[in-house]
């Protein structure tokens, strides 16, 4: 009885070990902080681009074409949206790429002061990696 | 009818069983060493690959970010005569941030051929390949094109930037692989 409950035990132990074994060995090494990086990188040019080329001046008038041209111009993987808010904090643009679900990955946002046609708005621009990317 | 051998007289079997117990022990213990050995390699590896790719991420990062926020030093750096490391400490394409200068990138292209690993190293990767393309936003026009491409390789870092050339909002495909 005593042999059996020592070799019993030895099982146990072994297979706990096991098991741990194979889940640190298949477990997949996460690169998000870079990534998080580069599309806060990403985020701050598509920003400055619209601002500095007028797109976002051509949003608040209603023609967000350029903007959009720039938003889907982004990499597959990523997904951004340009908020566009006035002095009382009212929203005035909102315009997101194409086939971006609610899923957020990695969620960086910048916003960005601006003056058109004589009155102040913040522009605000976000992104994140799309499903199946992050 | 009892078919086992009896030991001889004073003697007993007690001792092979010890011994083929010892050695089975040992056998056991030598495999789920050398399994773990296994195990610990394949992590060792993959932790190695990972931390050179992550190396190289950063690297990347960081020569996009020189590449698109600063106008290297000296600031006039196109407009030199020799392009070596007596003579320019950082290389930066633009003249504000993501405002592209035409004649720093005409000046990187045209260096291309015999600059090449001066421009690697003063971006900080040396110790990869890097490639820089400058196309418009559907991307089927190329406007400037320097260094090396990789293709569709796994391990090499691609980042896309925004930028602004000649008043047109360009991308800036930077690709770093090994």
């Amino acid at each position: 009885m005593r042999a059996f409950v020592t070799t019993f035990d030895a099982l146990v132990a072994l297979s706990f070990l096991l098991v741990i074994s194979i889940l640190v060995s298949t477990q997949s090494f996460q690169l998000n902080y870079a990534r998080g990086v580069y599309i806060y990188q990403l985020t701050h040019d598509a920003i400055s681009v619209m601002q500095k080329t007028g797109r976002l001046d051509d949003a608040i008038d209603g023609n967000s074409s350029a903007v959009r041209n720039i938003l889907e111009s982004t990499p597959e993987a990523v997904c951004m949206q340009i908020l566009i808010y006035d002095n009382s904090g009212t929203s005035v643009a909102s315009l997101s790429k194409f086939n971006c679900g609610e899923t957020v990955s990695q969620l960086q946002i910048v916003s960005m002061p601006f003056t058109a046609h004589g009155n102040r708005y913040i522009a605000k621009a976000q992104s994140w990696y799309r499903k199946g990317y992050s | 009818m009892n078919s086992n051998p009896s030991p001889p007289a004073g003697k007993s079997f007690k001792g092979q069983a010890w011994t083929f117990d010892f050695t089975a022990g040992m056998i056991i213990l030598l495999a789920i060493l050398l399994f773990f050995i296994f195990i610990w390699n394949g992590l060792a590896m993959r932790w190695n690959s990972v931390n050179e790719y992550r190396q190289m991420q950063f690297d990347s990062l960081f020569a996009a970010e020189a590449l698109m926020s600063t106008t290297g030093h000296p600031s006039n750096w196109e407009t030199l005569p020799a392009i070596n490391s007596t003579t320019v400490d950082s290389l930066g394409l633009v003249n504000g941030r993501n405002e592209l200068n035409n004649l720093k990138l005409e000046k990187l292209v045209s260096i291309n051929s015999t600059s090449y690993s001066f421009v690697k190293d003063r971006l900080g990767l040396s110790r990869y390949e890097f490639g820089l393309r400058i196309t418009n936003l559907a991307k089927d026009s190329t406007y400037h094109d320097f260094g090396r491409f990789a293709g569709p390789l796994n391990n090499s870092v691609v980042f896309e930037r925004l930028g602004m050339l000649n008043g047109s909002v360009v991308l800036v495909h930077l690709e770093v692989w090994k």
